[in-house]
């Protein structure tokens, strides 16, 4: 039976302790110029300025509160951590609080998520636990796809997902 | 060069020979005489045979050497050039782009030869002996040409960006040596802003690029449909950034394709309707407000409304009934749905639903649009209008009070000061500019920018809008960039930019803008609600009153007994410390409540009842001497007119060379009372000087074509100059403390910068005052 070692980063936003793939991360810089959005949907908060490239900004915060988080207040911006990711050569800044480990875990070590998750199942391929702390593992095409569907159908998967 | 840099060079200098040759045979098929084209094809068959020797490419090679021979007889009149020849010559690209495209997938020429090839040789061969081939029928899987997949830059661009390498190193040498060698910092700057213009100009492409193939696409489908169509071309120098023009590619071949198979008629038709027996499709390009304009029009018989409506009865898109009622705009729109198609049968050309779908589409993926006019039996026209990404536009930077926003200057018609109260129609405000009635729009963070205190116009083709601001930060040339993805409401935006301090800033597409808000700038006929003819309607006593809505400042509800009254019967209203006269009907008003209307001349009319507001005819002359039957009943038009206040500030005068900015800065003055005139460099204020006028003030800009800001100071403090003793003042988009010293050595009284609005008529008033 083949064995599936993952890397994982690990990472906090609003309070809330996520992986995501390593592969995914490009790297992580503080103080980019960062401009808000007059409105922010979808988790798509503003603008950032990575020497010279403009990328659009995600807080993971704002998609939290779709599964239950509690909103953080905090103010994100110019002093916050931009974690830049890359899916399909375009680059995206996540805006976190601060940065976890790089994990290499199995995939036993991930466990499914049900469909009570709320919105995990839609974002996260499953659960990883340690040290008795349960983080999601997302999965960037399924939540970039999240954003972009909230963005176009206005909360359109809040609906189905309280559905299942 | 590596040798991938090669065969890159090599594919893209072998699709544009192909595409010229395309080009020059349809020329010699119209013109078989043309001893130019037929130089010109014969010269790129033979330089592609050197080449392709030259790489090593033999199949290819052959192919060339074998279009040489046929060619040869043609120059050296052997032979005629017949329409054989053409169709051969087209078919024979067609197979040197099939080995091309293999080429670049494998980076090799394959050993075996295509059947294909087999047969366009042995055809080129017979035709070369003088005799009339078979000629191979198209490849199934006929190649369609590509965009080069390398940018071809002039050397000149080249030459430059290096030459601006050297200079930016000698001025980084000079920095590091006196760090506070302002000059070299500005050199510095200006050499940045020199480069950037340079490395964006390499990126751009002639948008002829886009339709250099459809000459061959026209004339290959026009002989499928049986129709007779020519291609002409305009305005394809005119640059486009090389991204979008790739996605333009596709969208121009549809609708061209379109024309020839929904538009132009068939010879006989068109013969029949008194048109000319070859129909016309025409490319237009041009710019415009911001973005490029490109027209693709036909000479055919236009849209058919009655089949539009009956398809879109048949697909279920609406109910007969919705369908009736639909204008023609409505009707033409559904062209573009999924699917939707007037033809009958599907064939290989139309009747899918697929093109006018992909042309949305594709605009969508760049911020543009697409539009649709026509006029029966005369022909219609589509017009993509597409945002000039990757440019430097001069631009306006506003405060919004929340975010910065970019506003293209061609969009800006001027700023202003927001009133305390706007008339309203249908719960928009209007806001009074310069005679006319415009709307004032809302960004989303306008609740936040309580603080809001004034407006930018925006324009188009002589509509105007207004949105709130805080401020004007700055008026520089910005670096359009596109927008990054999953921003959302992206076609309010023509892209996005860098402001000086890092941050990224939107640029706002004020047309869209405009329009997602309900307001057609860009619409040439007038607004619903024009500058003439909208009237409140309100009663004064018993009478029924109305009054122009643009000659409207106010209107106010205060309690009636605030009011008094004067013994001859004058009422009077308190504001503040001041009774103002109002114009009341003697009987006065027995209600708790009144209303009082503020006119623009500072007039205030005393009324019991507002009806509300409705469209009349135009009638705004005259003082109070007409009736006007409005919403069906008459009403006594009253003026707001009033005799106009000489301005309380003095003349000032204006000595810009920004034709931009004199026109924002004078009405700002006006408004603060001064007699404004401008004028755009020295010479001509001089000539004022001359001819005796005088003026309480004269504001100069620095760096002006001519004579400079500081060489006009000069001259008028010289003895004898007749404005000697007249207050000075530089203004200047980015005064130092350098700037200030030689400004006052030469004989400015006062230095201010051009943002800074407030601090400006603050000195101005002391200046003035000092006059």
């Amino acid at each position: 039976m083949n064995v599936t070692e993952h890397q994982l980063f690990g990472f906090h936003a609003g309070g809330q302790a996520a992986y995501l793939p390593l592969m995914h991360v490009r790297e992580i810089v503080r103080g980019l110029p960062f401009t808000p959005l007059a409105r922010r949907r979808g988790g798509v908060c503003g603008m950032v300025n990575l020497r010279g490239h403009i990328l659009t900004a995600i807080s993971p915060c704002q998609i939290w509160a779709d599964a239950g988080v509690p909103p953080d207040d905090a103010p994100w911006g110019q002093d916050s951590l931009n974690m830049i990711v890359v899916h399909a050569g375009t680059l995206y800044s996540f805006l976190i609080d601060r940065c976890g480990d790089v994990e290499m875990v199995l995939d036993k070590d991930i466990e499914p998520l049900t469909a009570q998750s709320g919105i995990w199942p839609v974002i996260a391929s499953g659960i990883c636990i340690k040290d008795g702390v349960a983080s999601p593992v997302l999965e960037i095409p399924a939540l970039l796809a999240y954003v972009e569907q909230d963005l176009t159908h206005g909360g359109l998967h809040h609906e189905k997902m309280s559905d299942c | 060069m590596q040798i991938n840099d090669i065969l890159q060079d090599f594919l893209s200098e072998a699709e544009e020979r192909f595409s010229l040759l395309e080009t020059q045979l349809i020329v010699l098929e119209t013109h078989p005489d043309n001893a130019d084209a037929l130089a010109a094809v014969f010269r790129g068959a033979h330089s592609l045979k050197g080449t392709c020797g030259f790489l090593g490419f033999s199949r290819l090679g052959q192919l060339a050497h074998v279009i040489e021979d046929l060619l040869s007889r043609l120059r050296t009149h052997e032979q005629t050039v017949q329409r054989f020849h053409v169709d051969l010559l087209l078919r024979a690209l067609d197979v040197m782009r099939h080995v091309t495209a293999q080429i670049a997938k494998t980076q090799r020429e394959p050993a075996e030869r295509m059947p294909a090839e087999e047969k366009i040789i042995h055809a080129l061969r017979q035709a070369a002996a003088g005799h009339i081939p078979d000629i191979p029928q198209e490849h199934e899987d006929r190649i369609s040409p590509s965009s080069p997949p390398t940018v071809r830059v002039g050397a000149e661009v080249l030459d430059n960006l290096l030459a601006l390498g050297g200079e930016l190193a000698l001025a980084q040498a000079r920095l590091g040596q006196t760090a506070a060698d302002v000059v070299a910092t500005r050199h510095m700057a200006q050499l940045l802003t020199d480069m950037q213009a340079e490395i964006l100009h390499a990126r751009m492409q002639p948008v002829m690029e886009a339709w250099r193939n459809l000459p061959r696409m026209v004339r290959d489908i026009a002989a499928a449909a049986g129709v007779r169509a020519r291609l002409e071309t305009q305005g394809g120098e005119a640059q486009l950034d090389r991204h979008v023009l790739d996605i333009v590619r596709d969208p121009l071949a549809h609708l061209v394709r379109n024309c020839l198979s929904h538009g132009i008629e068939p010879a006989s038709v068109r013969l029949a309707a008194g048109k000319p027996e070859e129909g016309v499709i025409h490319i237009a390009a041009r710019t415009a407000e911001g973005r490029m304009l490109l027209s693709v029009s036909d000479d055919g018989r236009g849209l058919d409304f009655t089949a539009i409506r009956r398809r879109a009865e048949e697909n279920k898109m609406a109910s007969a009934a919705d369908l009736a009622a639909m204008d023609d705009a409505a009707l033409a729109g559904l062209l573009f749905h999924p699917g939707f198609s007037t033809a009958r049968q599907i064939d290989g050309l139309c009747g899918r639903g697929v093109g006018l779908d992909v042309v949305r589409t594709q605009m969508a993926l760049i911020g543009g649009t697409v539009d649709v006019q026509t006029r029966g039996n005369l022909g219609t026209v589509f017009t993509l209008s597409i945002p000039l990404t990757l440019a430097m536009i001069p631009a306006v930077v506003m405060w919004t009070g929340q975010v910065s926003l970019v506003l293209p200057r061609a969009s800006v018609a001027g700023f202003a000061r927001l009133p305390r109260h706007m008339p309203q129609v249908n719960k928009q405000p209007y806001f009074m500019w310069r005679g006319r009635h415009i709307p004032l729009l809302s960004l989303e963070q306008d609740d936040a920018a309580a603080e809001a205190q004034m407006v930018t116009i925006i324009s188009a083709n002589g509509r105007y809008a207004a949105i709130r601001m805080v401020k004007i930060v700055a008026m520089p040339q910005v670096l359009v960039k596109p927008l990054p993805p999953l921003l959302p409401d992206r076609a309010r935006y023509l892209g996005v930019t860098i402001l000086p301090d890092g941050a990224p800033a939107l640029i706002l597409d004020a047309r869209q803008w405009a329009l997602q808000h309900g307001v057609d700038i860009d619409e040439e006929v007038p607004a619903p609600v024009a500058p003439h003819g909208i009237y409140l309607v309100f009663y004064m006593a018993q009478h029924r009153c109305a009054l122009h809505l643009s000659g409207v400042r106010q209107i106010m509800r205060v309690p009636a007994k605030n009011l008094h009254r004067s013994r001859e019967g004058d009422v009077f209203w308190p504001q503040g410390d001041i009774l103002r006269p109002l114009c009341a009907a003697a009987d006065g008003s027995d209600k708790a409540q009144i209303y009082i209307i503020q006119t623009i001349s500072g007039e205030c009319v005393m009324c019991s009842e507002i009806e509300g507001i409705h469209a009349g005819p135009d009638h705004t002359s005259g003082t109070s001497v007409a009736s006007l039957i409005l919403a069906g009943r008459a009403a006594e038009l009253v003026s707001a007119a009033a005799p106009s206040s000489p301005p309380r500030g003095g003349r000032v005068l204006l000595v810009d060379d920004s034709e931009f900015f004199c026109g924002l800065l004078t009405p700002f003055l006006q408004d603060a009372g001064y007699d404004v005139t401008s004028v755009p460099d020295a010479a001509h204020a001089l000539a004022l000087c001359e001819q005796g006028q005088k003026f309480a003030l004269i504001i100069s800009d620095i760096e002006m074509p001519g004579m400079s800001g500081l060489d006009f100071a000069k001259r008028v403090r010289q003895n004898g100059s007749a404005w000697q003793a007249t207050p000075l003042m530089a203004l200047s988009a980015h005064a130092t403390r350098h700037d200030e010293t030689r400004g006052r050595a030469a004989g400015f009284d006062d230095f201010i910068t051009k943002f800074d609005r407030s601090g400006l008529l603050q000195k101005i008033a002391e200046l003035c005052g000092r006059s």
